[in-house]
């Protein structure tokens, strides 16, 4: 089925917008087929970081997350469950009724793709891991109580603020300069014992999107 | 608590074999049903033909083979005959699924996208399964499931009005072709009198979903006011 995606994929820059796209594959997921052209997905991607181990993010768990993807021309959502076992990091683009759309995988082989959307998935998956990386991952061994600190790491100059012992921002610049901008990831409803904060909302400013991710349901894996 | 859940998936396949694979008794073999319980097929699907309208609230309890944990949802389901279902979710997060004759329409916070059914048999096939039975229509559901009966036989003692009582029968649907038999293994029903109270889909990838359901109001008839607020009926009847 044909549907009407509300932007064209094809005047897009692939590598910048993936988490946009993920929005619409998940949209044609939920309606059985979309408009999608693969075409960029040979441009060149600036530099924008290495992906980390899984096993950095500490115990395991499972999280289930609503996603909103808003850009200069449009807003699309869609669910997803992040998942996080041993050495391995699950991203899981579900469907209406809960049915996988998407399956990101990485582990110590690297990262892999199962798509079930029935059509291809003309993104590169390494750009939405790296954003789940800048949100989740920790960049510092330890928190902090009050205040600011930096640290430059993986081409990035990472500045967190922290208050009353809970993240509260987190930017990464590129060292390079290239791309030019802010990743700016705020984090808000932290409810202890919970992992993750019920809302993060990531503005990349290297690319002009942002993201939007509610956490609705989060487990501790044992 | 569903069938599969708590079980790993061998044992759930084993079950859903045996499930399919039980031979439905002749109505001779059967000892006596109590009142307002079905002995067979037929019985079930006359009694069903008659059912105007459904209101259950459900849990729905997804096991997937990539995760530990199944992922869970709750909400309302809304029947009308003859062809109308409003699955309710709140929660984890408002959604829902209307499908009427003509269209399945899905609305989150995002907005709704709709889809014509007409124009994709296919998918008005899988997704009008449970509606088929609810609607008692074995004729439509016979075109493309293999359709098998089985009576769970009362104990002795057994108190048959009371819900948390053993299930009388399971109704399980087996896709006979492409494309539902790419996609499903089966399809059960399983039920106390004559209400629908499990609804178990297993995916021939092994994932499997379970769905109780707690029936608040089975005969249900609605209101002009909620056949346009819960199906988006007009009062005039056009859509």
């Amino acid at each position: 089925m044909a549907i009407r995606l509300g932007f064209d994929l094809t005047t897009l820059r692939l590598e910048a917008n993936a988490w946009l796209v993920v929005a619409a594959t998940a949209l044609a997921v939920a309606c059985g087929g979309a408009r999608a052209s693969h075409a960029e997905s040979s441009q060149a991607a600036p530099d924008v970081g290495t992906l980390r181990s899984p096993t950095e993010l500490g115990g395991d768990f499972q999280w289930r997350q609503q996603v909103t993807a808003q850009w200069p021309s449009g807003t699309r959502g869609f669910d997803a469950v992040l998942s996080k076992e041993g050495n391995t990091l699950l991203l899981i683009g579900l469907g209406p009724m809960d049915t996988p759309g998407f399956i990101l995988r990485l582990n110590d082989e690297g990262l892999s793709v199962e798509n079930h959307t029935g059509k291809p998935i003309p993104f590169d998956p390494k750009f939405i891991l790296l954003d789940v990386q800048r949100a989740f991952y920790p960049w510092f061994d330890a928190p902090l109580a009050n205040g600011e600190r930096s640290t430059t790491t993986e081409g990035d100059v990472v500045t967190e603020t922290w208050s009353n012992g809970t993240l509260r921002r987190r930017t990464f610049v590129r060292v390079s300069g290239n791309p030019k901008g802010t990743l700016d990831v705020t984090y808000s409803g932290w409810s202890p014992p919970n992992r993750a904060p019920k809302r993060v909302v990531l503005r990349n400013g290297w690319f002009g999107y942002t993201l939007t991710i509610e956490t609705v349901e989060q487990t501790d894996v044992p | 608590m569903g069938v599969y859940f708590g079980m790993n998936r061998r044992t759930a396949c084993l079950l859903a074999l045996a499930l399919v694979a039980a031979p439905e008794m002749s109505r001779a073999e059967l000892p006596e049903a109590p009142p307002g319980h079905p002995r067979t097929k037929d019985e079930l699907f006359e009694k069903l033909a008659t059912l105007t309208g459904l209101e259950a609230t459900f849990v729905e309890t997804k096991k997937m083979a990539l995760l530990k944990v199944p992922l869970r949802s709750e909400g309302t389901l809304y029947y009308m005959r003859p062809g109308y279902l409003l699955r309710q979710v709140t929660a984890p997060k408002p959604s829902s699924v209307l499908i009427t004759p003509e269209r399945l329409q899905m609305t989150d916070a995002q907005g709704s996208r709709t889809m014509d059914l007409r124009s994709r048999p296919d998918v008005k096939l899988f997704v009008e399964s449970f509606i088929k039975v609810l609607a008692g229509d074995h004729a439509a559901l016979a075109t493309a499931f293999d359709i098998s009966f089985t009576r769970h036989t009362p104990k002795l003692g057994d108190a048959t009005n009371d819900p948390t009582s053993p299930l009388d029968w399971t109704l399980t649907l087996t896709p006979k072709s492409s494309p539902l038999n790419h996609i499903i293994r089966r399809l059960a029903l399983s039920g106390k009198g004559y209400a629908v109270q499990r609804i178990e889909v297993l995916e021939t990838k092994g994932d499997s979903s379970t769905t109780e359901l707690r029936v608040k109001s089975i005969g249900r008839n609605f209101s002009p006011e909620e056949k346009q607020r819960l199906f988006g009926i007009a009062v005039d009847g056009a859509q």
